[in-house]
């Protein structure tokens, strides 16, 4: 016993440090697995508190590129609205059908939010938005710019949430190519920041340089039709079945600032279901 | 002791903030993008004499603010951990026993001593920081790349900042 105890007073420091290392380690674990990072992350009171603290100071530097952006967007936005009110306007039946068939409009809801924190140059990237459950906002909502799709977010806490980016290793997003139906999946190998992977394209796909990749209606997050980027190039896999397609990003991802952020009013319906049919 | 207690928290605090709202921010392009992490300054600075459970506490809790504000799970908490622990041997490789007597101030310490010590150090916290934070084997060239540009970048900015403050005497 006597000497039970001496080996512990002697080692003290080291069993210390181990005991402290098991922790560490546990928690690195721990947030390598997609859905739990509980504990370790951006949405606290503290750390989102001084993320925002720097962005109220940085964010004027860049006011001026996204005007021009909003200014684009809503010039396009305006073009689409004339466009459907000529069209309601010729045929207002057609217009009161399909509102009253599909329920499109309230299917996602949008929400505006604001970049406090981002990086790019890890494997696993994150971003951190000033929005919290206090905005409305839940987790696996889809988080979008004017250009193109940034990520889904991951955690909310009252005022702030994190997003797992598209340059995540972990992150993988359903996607098509604009002109035919055939879809892949979106992934990132952890290169360049501004290139991301299509992958299991099939091989009778029509691939071309500069085709544009949107978003696939096959998941829950994302509507259909959100664009994503465009083909820089291709090859076939090893067993020459599939295409991987390098996609080049609209989004700038080494300098986010406003965003969307889409909720999908029927996930919750759509996974219980699934859900109760996988059983 | 009273003024080496207010230095090191206001290291602790400074090196934290600059972390993550400069550095985190800075990936520079060489070969790839990386960035450096002078934050080791603090645990590199830590006095010697203290009770060595707490200095290895105090790590813990800085690396735990690292990891809660760059999402990095416990990868920056297990790299200082490692620093912390093994600095005492690092000290005795880079200045001998001598350095029991010294109070780490750089000024009559041999240069070549203090480029180990940091060098070093740097590659430890960097090589465990990299392993844990990528956590996947098949990236193992990413991994030493990272390492060793991160290496040489944290070390020269570490260098640097002993230049500035540490022989205002002189």
């Amino acid at each position: 016993m006597q000497q039970i105890l001496n080996f512990l007073i002697k080692s003290r420091n080291t069993l210390w440090f181990l005991f402290l290392l098991v922790i560490a380690v546990a928690l690195t674990i721990q947030s390598h697995t997609y859905h739990s990072n509980k504990f370790i992350n951006s949405t606290g009171f503290l750390t989102g508190g001084i993320y925002e603290l720097r962005n109220n100071m940085t964010s004027y530097f860049g006011l001026k590129k996204y005007n021009k952006r909003l200014l684009n967007e809503n010039t396009i936005l305006k073009e689409k609205i004339q466009h459907l009110s000529n069209l309601s306007g010729n045929v207002e039946k057609i217009n009161n059908t399909v509102k009253s068939d599909t329920n499109s409009i309230s299917k996602f809801q949008y929400f505006s939010g604001k970049v406090i924190n981002s990086t790019y140059h890890k494997k696993k990237n994150y971003l951190t938005l000033d929005r919290g459950k206090k905005d409305s906002i839940i987790s696996d909502m889809g988080v979008i710019t004017d250009l193109g799709i940034i990520g889904i977010v991951k955690k909310v806490s009252q005022n702030y949430s994190t997003v797992i980016s598209i340059l995540n290793e972990n992150s993988t997003i359903n996607a098509q190519l604009k002109k035919t139906d055939h879809f892949g999946s979106l992934v990132w190998d952890g290169g360049n920041p501004n290139v991301v992977q299509l992958t299991d394209i099939p091989r009778l796909a029509p691939l071309k340089i500069g085709d544009t990749i949107i978003t696939g209606g096959r998941s829950t997050i994302f509507p259909k039709g959100i664009s994503i980027g465009s083909i820089r190039d291709f090859k076939l896999n090893h067993d020459k079945n599939y295409f991987t397609v390098n996609v080049k990003l609209f989004n700038d991802m080494t300098d986010v600032g406003f965003v969307q952020l889409i909720k999908n009013n029927e996930a919750v319906e759509i996974k219980r279901l699934e859900n109760s049919s996988n059983e | 002791m009273n003024s080496s207690f207010l230095s090191n928290s206001i290291r602790f605090v400074l090196l934290i903030l600059l972390q993550v709202l400069v550095f985190n921010h800075m990936a520079i392009n060489i070969l790839g993008n990386i960035s450096p992490y002078p934050y080791v300054i603090f645990i590199l600075l830590l006095p010697m004499h203290t009770n060595r459970i707490a200095l290895l506490t105090l790590s813990f809790v800085f690396g735990l603010l690292l990891d809660m504000f760059g999402n990095s799970g416990g990868a920056h908490t297990a790299a200082c951990l490692v620093l912390a622990y093994v600095r005492p041997f690092i000290l005795v490789s880079s200045f001998g026993i001598s350095y029991e007597h010294q109070n780490l101030k750089f000024n009559d310490v041999d240069l070549k001593g203090v480029i180990v010590y940091v060098a070093v150090g740097c590659l430890l916290h960097h090589t465990t920081l990299f392993w844990l934070e990528v956590f996947n084997i098949s990236h193992f060239l990413f991994i030493i790349k990272q390492t060793i540009l991160s290496t040489v970048f944290t070390s020269v900015c570490v260098l640097l900042f002993f230049g500035l403050t540490q022989n205002k005497k002189v």
